[in-house]
């Protein structure tokens, strides 16, 4: 082997920190220098262990170095994996948060829906009422117009016959005048609740603001829920100038006072046939402040913090849970206004609202 | 005043031991030559090792500090070859890293086994040579 033909000259190895050996550095030169070295060789010494020593310490600082960069290397690992957690994370959170966006505009669509539905069958319910309502003058007009009809006929046979008496013709006239006035009456009852429900509803389904008669327009809400209300005796106590106008959303108030009612009848005056509702409205340079209480069950102290929102309600089969939801959602953003409710089991409710006049 | 001339025998005397001051003043001039170039030797030396210890000192691998100790050996200590080991403890046997100088053929995976060198002088820290063959 060539290696054999060299003088070999061994350097000391050199060690790891824990005294393992780490290596060995040789040097050689070929036989004919040998006779250099054997010289030299003590003249060397001094400067072969600088060397040495120079070379461990330089390997131990490219241990140290090494280690270092290897400790960087998996801290940056670690930190690069913690980041890729976080950015898991991060998506994750993403995900659920565009998940719940939609569930949440699912739920807002749900809602306005059944809001519209509401509102719907609240009309519906108005139509069938003011239906009935109707029925009583249309059905009192009818019968009149027949028996005019009847008096009619009976006065053409007399005349045919040339039978005509003056009793008879003035008894006819006497007659025909009072039937006449009692259709009259009774046609002009159907108009008023005609233009009743026409104006509520009108209003209920477009919303638009418009100067009204708030007492006025408020008989015509008792007006077109009368068949709804009287189911039980219910006492009104209406205090409000009769001058007060308005220049606002007349449906609004009509889903709000419709809404407060039919609340009252549902839970306050569940178990009651009798009860007194107010209505007070005062209208001043800054605000219209109406409170409405009704002398019903009330509202147990556990349910009161919730009853404006939405589905919450005291016993499902008997409403959505949606009414006081709807007249807090008009009054807040609709109205700009605000609504607080007092109330105690078997005191009766308060609910006090207060919008800014425009 | 003494103006009397010296006798032959005491300038031959005297001759003779400027002869002798002549020769020992030769002789330390001699060996200062000869240590000054040996410290001039040693100088160079020393400022090889110094460079290299500023290159390896960079170095950012085992890879090139082998290469850069195996060279450095070579230009410093006047060597025709140079070999650098790392032991591999498992089997027991010192790997060529790097070397310069040495035919081909020993260039890829050369090992030097631990038992051969130990029958051949050991891992001495006090030795610089151990043996010639």
């Amino acid at each position: 082997m060539d290696l054999l033909d060299y003088t070999r000259q061994s350097w000391p190895p050199f060690y790891y920190e824990n005294k393992n050996l780490q290596g060995m550095l040789l040097g050689g030169v070929t036989a004919a220098k040998r006779s250099y070295f054997t010289e030299i060789n003590k003249d060397l010494i001094p400067s072969f262990t600088v060397f040495s020593q120079q070379m461990r310490a330089l390997l131990q600082n490219l241990e140290v170095k090494r280690l270092l960069d290897q400790k960087v290397l998996e801290r940056t690992a670690k930190v690069e994996m913690q980041k890729q957690e976080i950015q898991e994370k991060n998506e994750e959170l993403e995900m659920q948060k565009e998940e719940l966006q939609s569930t949440l505009e699912n739920l807002q669509r749900t809602q306005e829906q059944l809001v519209e539905s509401e509102k719907m069958a609240a009309i519906g319910g108005l139509v069938a009422g003011v239906a009935h309502e109707m029925n009583t003058p249309v059905g009192i007009g009818i019968t009149a117009v027949s028996n005019l009809l009847e008096d009619v006929q009976k006065m053409a046979g007399l005349y045919e016959k040339d039978e005509i008496s003056r009793k008879d013709f003035k008894g006819f006239l006497e007659s025909t005048n009072d039937t006449a006035k009692l259709i009259e009456k009774n046609l002009e009852r159907a108009a008023s609740l005609i233009q009743s429900f026409k104006q509520v509803s009108t209003d209920q389904v477009t919303e638009q603001q418009r100067v009204f008669a708030f007492k006025e327009y408020l008989n015509d809400i008792l007006i077109s829920l009368k068949p709804k209300l009287s189911e039980k005796n219910i006492n009104f106590k209406v205090d409000c100038d009769e001058e007060l106008t308005m220049n606002s959303y007349p449906g609004v108030y009509a889903q709000i006072f419709t809404n407060l009612l039919l609340n009252s009848l549902q839970h306050g005056f569940y178990k009651k046939d009798t009860g007194i509702i107010g209505i007070k409205a005062d209208l001043n340079k800054e605000s219209l402040k109406i409170q409405y209480t009704d002398d019903g069950a009330g509202i147990s102290k556990k349910d009161l913090p919730h009853i404006f929102e939405p589905f919450y309600t005291s016993d499902q089969h008997r409403g959505t849970g949606l009414g006081l939801n709807i007249i807090y959602n008009l009054v807040k953003q609709k109205l700009h206004g605000t609504i607080t409710c007092e109330s105690e089991p078997g005191k009766g409710v308060l609910f006090a609202i207060d919008v800014p006049v425009l | 005043m003494n103006n009397k001339a010296p006798k032959y025998a005491e300038l031959i005397i005297r001759c003779e031991n400027l002869q002798d001051q002549v020769l020992k003043f030769l002789r330390i001039q001699q060996d200062l030559s000869i240590a000054k170039r040996n410290l001039d030797k040693d100088l160079a030396r020393l400022v090889s090792v110094q460079n290299y210890n500023q290159g390896a000192i960079h170095s950012d691998s085992i890879e090139a500090f082998a290469e850069i100790t195996v060279e450095s050996v070579l230009t410093t200590f006047e060597l025709e070859c140079s070999m650098f080991f790392l032991y591999h403890a498992e089997e027991k046997s010192l790997d060529l890293l790097f070397q310069l100088g040495l035919n081909e053929t020993v260039k890829e995976n050369f090992k030097l086994s631990l038992d051969w060198i130990m029958n051949h002088g050991g891992l001495n820290d006090l030795n610089v040579f151990i043996e010639e063959i």
